[in-house]
This record gives structure tokens, sequence and C-alpha cells, in this order.
């Protein structure tokens, strides 16, 4: 498939993270728009609408990627959401998106865990893009 | 929106700390600048970015700061963990004025980068019965944060005097404060403000531990005052 004229927000309060994300989806033929904080990201949602929205977790609050799934969600809820974090039972946190139930409160599509390696985070991008 | 998200961190503070609780923590902690320069070699290696010779400066650049951080986050841990082993260095007279003096010029280099200019305030000697080694690591953790979490073309006061018998350090800066509702959690392990213009800044989040608990060590204190925008003030009491 073609990536060309879709664009992926990008929404990490790692400068690294998107820094390296960014080229490397620009580089499969994304248009990437970076925000580092779920007040970025809603600012920019009013001037654009993404074809899918990648977002961290934790960002100001430990809950903001909770809060920025749900908005936009409400703001459209055909824009294909990946939570992305490295807050997981190693930190004592469990939660997923596997499950239509998990999915239906955590209003992302799909949950990768930090590291995520760039070829499984392009996988579910086009699963999530057919 | 509230999740009732909690994590390792909320429960260790709730529940105190365990071995387990802060290797888990710091684990965790490492993992985020592993993940950063292992992804950026990568990079590196397929020629990620073409021809932009600026594109692997920055890179670069990137790494070797992740990489001081990890570095300083494990010189941090075992910092922690000798205080809480309750292994004391050996005590000598020492005078925190002077000591001071050498840690700011220390940090010269740090603070013209940023155009900060540091001042210190003494009425003269401050003497104490003190580990040099653990009074250092106050003062270069305080003024380091005031270098930090500053504006450009701030300025950072440290003043150092004694009173009824202790020392008392203040360090101020004229940077970008703390808010109220953060003030609780800036002394826990591995905790630091999110915020827009902490986004960029690097740290461990120990620092501030560390200097809560060897000024507990010295029967002291620290507290803090602070205005969001308009900069802050650490005091730290040594009892002598």
């Amino acid at each position: 498939m073609t990536n060309d004229n879709k664009t992926i927000l990008l929404v990490d309060d790692d400068i690294d993270f998107i820094t390296a994300q960014k080229l490397q989806l620009e580089r499969a033929g994304f248009k990437v728009i970076m925000a580092e904080s779920q007040k970025k990201a809603e600012e920019t949602l009013m001037t654009m609408r993404p074809d899918l929205a990648i977002v961290d977790l934790m960002l100001e609050y430990k809950d903001s990627g909770f809060a920025l799934c749900h908005h936009i969600k409400k703001k459209d809820p055909t824009i294909p959401v990946i939570l992305v974090t490295g807050v997981t039972s190693d930190t004592g946190l469990e939660f997923d998106a596997a499950t239509q139930e998990e999915r239906s409160w955590v209003k992302a599509n799909a949950m990768l865990i930090k590291p995520v390696r760039f070829e499984q985070l392009l996988w579910e991008i086009e699963q999530l893009l057919q | 929106m509230t999740t009732g998200l909690t994590t390792q961190q909320d429960r260790t503070r709730q529940n105190g700390q365990t071995p387990f609780g802060i290797l888990a923590v710091a684990a965790h902690e490492l993992k985020a600048p592993l993940s950063a320069v292992q992804v950026y070699l990568e990079l590196m290696k397929t020629r990620a970015a073409g021809d932009d010779i600026a594109a692997y400066d920055h890179i670069l650049g990137r790494s070797l700061i992740r990489l001081e951080t990890m570095r300083q986050l494990i010189l941090d841990i075992i910092e922690l963990a000798r205080i809480e082993a309750g292994r004391r260095p050996d005590f000598k007279r020492v005078d925190v004025a002077m000591l001071a003096a050498k840690v700011i010029s220390d940090f010269g280099d740090i603070a013209r980068a940023d155009d900060i200019h540091i001042e210190l305030k003494t009425s003269g000697h401050a003497y104490i019965n003190a580990s040099i080694p653990e009074i250092e690591i106050i003062l270069n953790n305080l003024v380091s944060n005031a270098i930090k979490y500053n504006k450009s073309s701030g300025k950072v006061t440290v003043s150092v005097r004694t009173m009824n018998g202790s020392v008392i350090i203040e360090v101020t800066d004229t940077g970008i404060g703390i808010a109220a509702e953060d003030m609780d959690q800036i002394f826990t392990e591995f905790s630091r403000i999110k915020n827009d213009k902490t986004v960029a800044i690097e740290g461990t989040g120990l620092g501030l531990a560390i200097v809560r608990k060897i000024t507990q060590v010295y029967n002291g204190s620290i507290t803090v005052r602070s205005e969001p925008g308009n900069g802050s003030t650490f005091t730290v009491v040594l009892c002598c």
C-alpha cells in the first residue's frame, strides 16, 4: 500500500522517541505532525484531522494519554488511535487494549509497549489504515 | 478525566519503599534512555537520514545526552543505596561556605552557556562536622537544578550562613518555579514534574530525594518556597 498523503499525529513528551519515530515514518512515506503534550495535541486537532494518531500514555499527567484518546474519539470516532506506553506491569500497572471491552474504555484501537520496534508499529499502522 | 491509574511509584509512596519497588522503578527509568540510544544507533546504521549530516549530528548529540542521564541515574541509585544502608563516610570539619564557592566555580561553564549569573552570599566561614562528599552532593544537586530550571539570562543566589549552631544553605533561582500541587512530589524518588516547560530538561528524578535523605542524616531539614514563573528557593538546615 502507499502511505503517501496519510498524516500521522505523533504525541509523546520523549523528544528522542518522537524524533526517531518521525524519521522512520517519513521514510515509510507518511506525513508526520508532532506534539509534545496533550495540550499541544488538542490545539493541533483544532486545525487538522490526522489519518491516525499515536499517543503516549504519560504526558503532562500520568493519564493524559487516556484523556487524549477520549478527546480524539469524541472529535472523530473514525480516527484510529495507537496508545504507546512504557508504564506496564514492571511498574505496577496492568491494562491492555486487546479485547473489545478494554478498547471500549481505553478508547484506543491498539496498545504497544515501549520500547516499540518500528516494524511492529508500521504493521499496526497499516492494519488500522486498511 | 480520572482513571484511578496507580503506578509502582504511588504504591511505594503509600506502602513505604521496598527494595523490589525501587529496583523496578529504576529499571523502568533506564529503559527509556536505553531505547532512545538503541534506536538512534539503528537509524545511523541504516543511514536513515540519507545524506543529512546535520540529522546525524543531532542523533549523536542526543545519544550522548541520554547516555549521560543513564550514567547519572546509576550514580544516584548507588548514592541512595549507600545512604539507605547507613554507610557513612568519614566526618571532618568542613567550611560549607568554601565548599559552596568551589561548587559554584565547577558550574561556571554550564551557567555561562545559558547566560546565568551565580552569586555567593556568605557571612564568613560556616563550619560543620560532616562528610565533604555529602555536602558537595547537596550543593551540586541544588545548584544544578537552579541552573537547569532557570530562564535564560537568569540568576542563582547561593547563601551560606550559620545560626544557633546550624549551617543554613539557601539556593534561590529566577526560574520556572513549582506549582503548589507539585510541591508534595518533588522530594519523592523518581518523581519529575512534567509540563511543557520541563519536557526538554534531562534529570534522574533522584536529586532532591538524595538531598532530603542526606539532610535527614544530619538531623536537618529541607524546605522550598516557590511561585510558578518567578523561581524557587530551597533552604537546607544542617545541624552541627
